[in-house]
């Protein structure tokens, strides 16, 4: 069984993840070599330089780690082959 | 809905992944394992069919709040490579994923295990970059459940 609440989360999971996936160019000039967090579909942004920080940041905040899309982003664009 | 040549009445299953212009084509699903604790947590996987198991990143472990060394065993252990080199990884057992399809019906889909990457420690400013873009993997033991096609900046996982 899953609750409505937690397709809610997956909802809004999906537009943070999507938000910063369309932003990362410029996420890249303002914030590079940094782990970003998107919330709230793009209206607050954290960042930190590695990811213990982020997500020490994240819970100081209040923010669940869990719906924020997070991701890192290189100072360059690199093409990702798997 | 959808007639089959048995001329029953099927529901099709459309589960919407998104890619933005020049990038991977990608999907979110809530991921359980019950046995950890481990109820629904939102996570965006790569759609990679030339990885035959869906696998976590170290990453992602760390923000599933997954305990890495119950993991670290001899007995969970494997060998990963892939065009970068290789790896180690563990196996995680018993694990569920939910996607979401178009009409917002939750679509659950079972797995025996999935790997969690354990990244090598990285040699220097670079590597460690590198590292940090590795996206976690929806492997092909969960993408040929499905048929897929692709439409502008949309995938469509269907059956």
């Amino acid at each position: 069984m899953v609750e409505k609440a937690d397709l809610d989360k997956l909802s809004e999971y999906t537009a943070n993840t999507k938000w910063l996936l369309e932003n990362m160019d410029r996420l890249r000039e303002k914030l590079p070599d940094r782990y970003v967090a998107v919330c709230e579909s793009g209206k607050e942004v954290f960042d930190a330089y590695s990811l213990d920080e982020l997500l020490d940041k994240l819970a100081k905040s209040g923010k669940q780690p869990e719906e924020c899309a997070i991701d890192f982003v290189s100072r360059e664009a690199y093409a990702l082959i798997v | 809905m959808r007639v089959t040549s048995l001329g029953r009445n099927t529901r099709l299953t459309r589960i919407l992944g998104f890619a933005v212009k020049g990038q991977h084509c990608f999907v979110t699903a809530l991921f359980y394992c019950d046995h950890l604790g481990i109820i629904g947590v939102p996570v965006r996987f790569l759609i990679d069919t030339g990885n035959v198991h869906t696998a976590l990143t170290e990453a992602t472990a760390k923000r599933l709040r997954i305990d890495l060394t119950k993991l670290y065993s001899e007995e969970h252990k494997i060998k990963v490579s892939g065009i970068g080199g290789s790896a180690e990884g563990y196996q995680l057992a018993n694990v569920r994923f939910v996607f979401k399809d178009e009409d917002g019906a939750p679509v659950e889909e079972k797995l025996q295990f999935v790997y969690i990457l354990k990244f090598p420690t990285p040699r220097n400013d670079e590597e460690r970059k590198a590292l940090g873009l590795i996206p976690d993997l929806l492997g092909l033991d969960i993408i040929r459940r499905f048929s897929f096609r692709f439409e502008k900046n949309l995938v469509y996982l269907e059956r």
